[in-house]
Formats: C-alpha cells, sequence, structure tokens
C-alpha cells in the first residue's frame, strides 16, 4: 500500500466522517428550527410551502398563543409549581442523602424504596394518586402538583447527592468531630458546601423535567387555569382548526427557560444526564 | 433527619403503589362511592383480553427497537464526534436538546413533520424523486408505530451519545495507541479493545431504555391516539384510556401492577448490575 493511496484513504474517511456528523446535526436541529420558522408564518403560507422563511414575519403568533392560548397563564403556572418543588427538594434531599451516606437504622430498606420508585411510570400509582389528592382537596391546585413532584424527583436527588457525600474524604468529618461541631453543623458548614455542584445538577436536571411534564397536569388538573405549559400546549392544540403559526410559537416560548439554562449550564447537565454512569457506587449500601 | 422526605415519599409514592395493588382486586369506576371486591377477576379478564397484548407487545417493540437503535446511534456518534474535534463538539452539544425537550412538543413536531398536507417527510421523498414512498404516515397501521418509534429515537439518542462520550474518553489513550501499534484495524479495535471496557455503560444505557420503553405515554397520546386500530397502543395508554375513559379503575390498577412487576424487576437487575461491578 502506498504512502499516497494510505493518506486518501485517511481523507476520505474523514470526509464521511464529516459528512455523517453534519446530516447528523442536520436532523437533530431542522425540526426545532422549523417549528420557529412556522412560528412567524401563517397557515396558507405554510401549506403553501412548508419549507419556505417567512416573507413578512407575523410576530401577532406569540401574542395569539400568549393570551387566546392562554399559554400566559400556563407559563406562569409552570413557573410556580417547578419553582415551588425545587424550594422544597432543595430543603429536604441534601439532609436526606447526607443521613442516607451515614450507617444508620433502616437506610437500606429506604434507599431500595427510592430506588424502585425511581423506575416506575407514573401510570403505575395515577389513580390512586388522584384519590389521594381528590381526598385532601389538592386537585387542581399547585401544591398538589408540587407535593408530587417533590415525592417523585427525590430518588434522583438523593442518588446524586449521596453519591457527593460519599466521594468526600471521611477524614473531613472526623476533624469536624474533634473540632467539637455536632452532626447537623459538621452536614451544614463541612460537608455541604461541598456537595454542592451535585445539589445544583440534580436540581437542574429536575426542573428541565418538572418543567415539560405532560402526564401529572393532565390527571391531577381540571381548569384552564391551572393548565401547566405542556398541558397547555397540548389542549392548544386539540382546538378546532390547528393554527400552526400561534402553536409553533408556544412551543418556542416554552423551550426557551431550558434552551437557556442548557446553554449556560452546559456543562452539569451533560454531567446530570450521565449521573447514570457517573454516579459509581450509587448502590452501595 | 428523614422524617420530611420519609414522610412525602411515603404519603405521595409508597401508599399510591400499595393502594394500587389493592384497587386492583376490586371492580370500581373511579368515581362511584361503591367498589365490588371481585378479587382477581381483574387479573382474569387481563389474561383474556386482546388489546391488553397488544399493549405489550408493542412495548416491548418499543424496548427492543430503541435499545437497539439508541446503543447503536449513541456509540457510533460518539466514536466518530471523537474522531472529528469540533464539528463533534458541536453535533455532540445539539443531540442532547430533544433529550431536554418536553414530550408534548417533540411529538406534536414530528405530527408535522409526519403530515401529508403540511408535512416536510413526504415534501422531502418527492423532492428526492422517491414519491412512491410517501405515506400518511401516522394514520397507515402499516407505519404508525414506525412513525412512533423515530420520533422516540429522535428524542432519546442524544443522551446516549452522551453516556459512550463519557466511557470513551474514560478509556486509557495507551489502549488506543497500542492497538494501532498493534495493527489493529477500527472494527477490531472497537470490538476487542473498547466494547469490554464500556460494558458499565452498556448496561446502564440498557435498563435506562428499557425503563422508559415501558413509560411510554406522552407520544402515543399526541401523536396517534393508541390508533389506528390499535396498532400503536402501548401499556401506559391502555392503562389510562381504561381507567379514564372507559371508567374502569380497578382494571386499570391492574394493568399498573403488570408495570409495577416490571419495574421491580429493572430496579433488582440495576441493583446487581451495579454490584456485580463492585
Amino acid at each position: 500500500m502506498t504512502a499516497v493511496y494510505k493518506g486518501i484513504k485517511r481523507s476520505s474517511s474523514k470526509f464521511i466522517t464529516y459528512a455523517i456528523l453534519l446530516v447528523a446535526t442536520v436532523i437533530v436541529v431542522y425540526p426545532f428550527l422549523w417549528t420557529f420558522l412556522m412560528s412567524l408564518r401563517t397557515n396558507p403560507e405554510i401549506f403553501a410551502n412548508p419549507w419556505g422563511l417567512p416573507t413578512d414575519p407575523v410576530w401577532e403568533n406569540y401574542v395569539v398563543a400568549w393570551t387566546q392560548g392562554n399559554l400566559g397563564v400556563a407559563t406562569v403556572n409552570s413557573a410556580i409549581i417547578t419553582m415551588g418543588s425545587l424550594v422544597i427538594l432543595a430543603a429536604v434531599s441534601p439532609i436526606t442523602a447526607y443521613a442516607l451516606s451515614k450507617p444508620i437504622f433502616g437506610r437500606r430498606l429506604l434507599f431500595y424504596a427510592l430506588l424502585a420508585g425511581m423506575f416506575m411510570a407514573p401510570q403505575v400509582f395515577i389513580i390512586p394518586l388522584y384519590v389521594l389528592l381528590n381526598q385532601l382537596g389538592l386537585i387542581d391546585t399547585h401544591l398538589g402538583l408540587v407535593l408530587v413532584y417533590v415525592a417523585g424527583c427525590l430518588p434522583y436527588c438523593v442518588i446524586i447527592i449521596r453519591a457527593a457525600f460519599l466521594g468526600l474524604p471521611q477524614a473531613l468529618e472526623d476533624s469536624a468531630r474533634v473540632d467539637g461541631l455536632s452532626t447537623f453543623q459538621t452536614f451544614r458548614r463541612i460537608m455541604l458546601p461541598l456537595a454542592m455542584p451535585s445539589v445544583y445538577t440534580a436540581l437542574i436536571i429536575e426542573g428541565i423535567w418538572i418543567w415539560n411534564d405532560f402526564f401529572y397536569p393532565l390527571i391531577l388538573t381540571r381548569s384552564r387555569e391551572m393548565f401547566t405549559l405542556p398541558l397547555g400546549i397540548a389542549i392548544f392544540r386539540g382546538g378546532y382548526m390547528i393554527q400552526y403559526g400561534p402553536l409553533s410559537a408556544g412551543t418556542f416560548i416554552s423551550m426557551i427557560p431550558v434552551v437557556l439554562l442548557y446553554l449556560v449550564f452546559a456543562d452539569l447537565i451533560r454531567r446530570g444526564v450521565a449521573g447514570g454512569v457517573a454516579v459509581k457506587g450509587s448502590t452501595r449500601s | 433527619m428523614l422524617v420530611p422526605a420519609v414522610l412525602l415519599y411515603s404519603l405521595f409514592r409508597l401508599y399510591p403503589i400499595l393502594q394500587g395493588t389493592y384497587l386492583s382486586l376490586f371492580r370500581w369506576s373511579g368515581v362511584s362511592p361503591q367498589k365490588e371486591f371481585i378479587g382477581y377477576a381483574n387479573y382474569l379478564e387481563l389474561s383474556n383480553d386482546p388489546q391488553f397484548y397488544l399493549a405489550f407487545e408493542n412495548t416491548i417493540i418499543i424496548a427492543v427497537v430503541c435499545v437497539i437503535a439508541q446503543l447503536f446511534l449513541g456509540f457510533a456518534l460518539a466514536w466518530l464526534s471523537l474522531k472529528s474535534r469540533s464539528l463533534g463538539r458541536l453535533f455532540q452539544s445539539a443531540a442532547l436538546v430533544p433529550y431536554l425537550t418536553s414530550m408534548v412538543i417533540v411529538g406534536t413536531v414530528w405530527t408535522w413533520i409526519f403530515d401529508p398536507t403540511m408535512g416536510i417527510l413526504n415534501n422531502l421523498l418527492d423532492v428526492m424523486n422517491l414519491g412512491s414512498l410517501k405515506q400518511v404516515w401516522l394514520g397507515n397501521p402499516s407505519t404508525a408505530l414506525f412513525s412512533i418509534l423515530i420520533a422516540m429515537n429522535w428524542q432519546g439518542f442524544g443522551l446516549y451519545v452522551i453516556f459512550f462520550m463519557v466511557g470513551l474518553q474514560s478509556i486509557p489513550r495507551y489502549l488506543y495507541d497500542s492497538a494501532k501499534v498493534d495493527g489493529l484495524s477500527d472494527l477490531r479495535t472497537i470490538v476487542h479493545v473498547i466494547m469490554p471496557m464500556l460494558k458499565e455503560v452498556i448496561v446502564v444505557g440498557f435498563i435506562l431504555i428499557i425503563t422508559a420503553s415501558f413509560k411510554t405515554f406522552e407520544l402515543v397520546y399526541i401523536m396517534t391516539g393508541g390508533g389506528p386500530a390499535y396498532t400503536t397502543e402501548v401499556l401506559a395508554f391502555y392503562l389510562y384510556r381504561s381507567a379514564f375513559d372507559m371508567l374502569k379503575a380497578g382494571y386499570g390498577a391492574a394493568i399498573g401492577n403488570v408495570l409495577l412487576v416490571v419495574a421491580l424487576l429493572i430496579a433488582f437487575f440495576y441493583v446487581k448490575a451495579v454490584r456485580a461491578k463492585e
């Protein structure tokens, strides 16, 4: 095999690599771009040529989505529910994770209970959950959804944060003890600050998940005033005639916070979603 | 310290799960105050219900296709991304965006792509002179499930690109180099050197994809409603229809218990797999 031939072979394999990656990137990105372009067009324009560019951008589509499509209200609801859930998760999960990293009574049982819950489709328990929330008067309320999300997100948060605690050197804790700190002080002043990156990671990932979730609001809310964004979009879409422009606009609106988060915290999010592989020893109990 | 978490988790997760097992022994509309105890009759009905088998079969098909497609795409594209850094980085960042997008949006956008009048897929086929392949993608019983699988894998594969990137980058450099020195081809390097090192990634990926497959609901709800002719019916969606459309809450709870058993098996497998590694 001559050197020239080898060179050609190498550059052609390089070309194929580039081509495949380029096509894959286009396939991933184009549907979003297409939706954005449609959000600035009218129905007749779209039907005439689905690939076309907006000739005279219809920004009103965003106004229509926000008001007529009820997505303004839905955005506020999604924000309240997501933030509310995250505040409670931030308060509850680090300390739970810390406790579960210590050899305390019942931790093995609780840990497995959390793990089993993580693999479960929400449909498994949605009927009794609906009945329960109904009895508590929490159907169609923000609080009801918040409590359900906190319970649902606990397993992932606890497992991720616990792994961070387990990764910290034991000597840190021992020296805190020698300095006369109580268990809680050790947690609060020494260990938690060091485990903070895992807390942010868990909260961002779960925040995105809650923001995007469709199934719980579908079952646990009733009135237009309580709809979250994904539910609002699904309902808006189910209307008499599909208004592609405003619907695309709504879709785009609902994606903005997630995309912004991703642009700012790309590495954190990537590490968070890779948690499944990165968290070694996550089941050590 | 554990009280708030245990309380919340028990009340809103564990209690409903147990209650579901109990409810599956009743004939109950879900709304009326009357519940009639019927023992295991719901399960008997389930075992004779062709729609349940159809839903189960479709769920299994989804799981198998998604495992193969997403692990393959994840590995292949992570491998290629590492070979060409600049474009690879761009692709890798983009690939995760669908994964971070709500299923409602994924379902809506792909419904449009598959739409026979305004959709771009049929249009694209025309442009490529492949007009004979044009379909009413979501309305045709032989292509509906396939179409949903396209949307599903488009949404999910990016996660496994990241997984395999993490895995590939953790393999020590000298292993690649010594494979090259030994004159191994790319394919041989992959099979004999790389794959054994990625066992953990593959196992965790496998488990997560199976889990996600059994949770399939939103895309079916948005794109096809389980049709046409129940060809896209899946377990979670059939449960939803049984309980909330047909008002057979007890029956729905019985389907829920089938999903429960699957989830417990997966959790057991996960613990075993991660343990075995340690």
